[in-house]
C-alpha cells in the first residue's frame, strides 16, 4: 500500500493512501473518530476536483498525540474488529 | 467492537443474518468489500478455433466471461499477486475447453458444456444457455479463467445481492401506527421474525398497541452469491479483505 505523507504538524496530518476507496477509508475514519485523542478525521476521495483519478487523502487532527500513531492505532483496531467479525460469522452461519 | 452474529436463514448461496454491536461504517465496509473486493474466478481470455455460429467471437467471449465459476481461493492467486508476475501459470490461471457441434439438429450450448481442467473449478450452474447452434454449426475454443475483482469487471462480482438495513424492534405500548412492515423484526421476546410469513401485516404478527423502533447497532444482512462461493464464505472473505488492508496500512504507517 502506497502511503504518502503530504503535510505533518504536531497534531495534524494529511496522508495520501494509494489504491484505496470508500471501502477502507470510511471504515478507517469511523475507527479514528472512536479514539479519544482524535479531534477530527475525514477523507477526500476527490481531492482537487480530480474526478477521483487520484488517490484519496486522509486528514487527521489529534488533541495531544502524534496523529500518525492515531492512524496506526485505528488501523490496528479495525483489523481486530474485522477478524473478530469474521470469526463470529463463521461460527454463526 | 463486540460483535454478535445470529443466523436467520440460509442455504448455500443465500444467507440472512443479524449483526449486533456494529457501526454503520463497518457494515457498509463489509458490504462494499463483498461487491467489489472478494475475487472470483471467471473466463478472461478466449482463443476461438472454430465459430460457425451466428454470433461474433467477441460476443461469445463476453457471454463465457459472465458464466459464474466456483472459486478456489486456496488453489489460485490473483494474477498481479502471483509469483509469475501476471504472465500466467498454473498458480493463477486454469484452462477451459468448449467443443460443441450441432450435427443434424438444433443444439443449445450450455454452461455445463464447459470442461475445466481443474475439477475444483466448474460452472456454478450447468443450465445457463450460451448460444443456439443450427445443424452443422460448431463452436470450438479454449479459454483461460483467472481470478479478478468486482471493481474491475462485473463478471467478478461474486455477490449478486449484498444489502443490510437496521433491525426493527417491537416495543410495548408503542401505540401501534405501523400497518405493514417488511423484512425482519425483533419481537418482544427477542426472537427475529420474517414479516413475509405474515405478508408483512403487523396486525397478524403483533398485538395492537405494539410500536416499532430501529436498533442503533443492529443490522440485518441479506446476502446472495452467484455460486462462486457459499454466502457465508463471501461474508467472511469480505471481512478478511478489510482486515488485511487495515493490517497493511498499520504496517506501512509504522515504518
Amino acid at each position: 500500500m502506497n502511503v504518502t505523507i503530504l503535510s505533518k504538524e504536531d497534531s495534524s496530518v494529511e496522508v495520501e493512501i494509494g489504491g484505496q476507496d470508500h471501502t477502507l477509508l470510511n471504515v478507517l475514519k469511523d475507527s479514528l473518530l472512536r479514539l479519544e485523542d482524535v479531534e477530527a478525521a475525514t477523507y477526500d476521495m476527490n481531492p482537487e476536483q480530480s474526478g477521483s483519478k487520484t488517490d484519496p487523502i486522509l486528514y487527521v487532527e489529534t488533541v495531544d498525540s502524534d496523529p500518525l500513531d492515531a492512524i496506526e492505532e485505528a488501523a490496528n483496531n479495525l483489523q481486530e474488529d474485522a477478524e473478530s467479525f469474521e470469526e463470529e460469522v463463521r461460527a454463526a452461519l | 467492537m463486540e460483535f454478535e452474529v445470529e443466523n436467520i436463514e440460509g442455504d448455500g448461496r443465500r444467507a440472512a443474518f443479524v449483526v449486533r454491536g456494529a457501526t454503520p461504517a463497518f457494515v457498509n465496509g463489509v458490504r462494499r468489500a463483498m461487491l467489489a473486493d472478494v475475487p472470483t474466478m471467471a473466463i478472461d481470455t478466449v482463443d476461438v478455433y472454430e465459430n460457425t455460429s451466428v454470433i461474433f467471437d467477441e460476443v461469445l467471449s463476453l457471454r463465457l466471461g459472465l458464466v459464474p465459476l466456483t472459486t478456489d481461493l486456496e488453489g489460485y492467486e490473483l494474477p498481479e499477486e502471483c509469483s509469475c508476475e501476471g504472465e500466467g501459470c498454473t498458480g493463477c490461471e486454469v484452462s477451459v475447453l468448449l467443443d460443441v457441434e450441432a450435427e443434424d439438429e438444433d443444439t443449445t450450448v450450455y454452461s455445463g458444456d464447459l470442461e475445466v481442467e481443474d475439477p475444483e473449478i466448474e460452472p456454478a450452474q450447468d443450465g445457463i444457455p450460451i448460444i443456439d447452434l443450427k445443424p452443422d454449426q460448431a463452436v470450438v475454443l479454449e479459454a483461460t479463467a483467472r481470478l479478478g475483482r468486482g471493481r474491475d469487471h462485473a463478471k467478478n462480482q461474486g455477490a449478486t445481492a449484498a444489502a443490510y438495513k437496521h433491525l426493527y424492534r417491537a416495543v410495548e405500548d408503542g401505540g401501534g401506527g405501523e400497518d405493514v412492515l417488511r423484512g425482519y423484526v425483533e419481537t418482544l421476546d427477542g426472537d427475529v421474525v420474517d414479516m413475509s410469513e405474515y405478508d408483512g401485516r403487523v396486525s397478524e404478527a403483533f398485538d395492537d398497541d405494539v410500536g416499532f423502533e430501529t436498533v442503533d447497532d443492529a443490522f440485518v444482512f441479506e446476502v446472495e452469491s452467484d455460486g462462486s462461493y457459499e454466502a457465508e464464505q463471501m461474508v467472511s472473505e469480505a471481512a478478511l479483505s478489510l482486515s488485511e488492508r487495515a493490517e497493511e496500512l498499520a504496517d506501512t504507517i509504522a515504518t
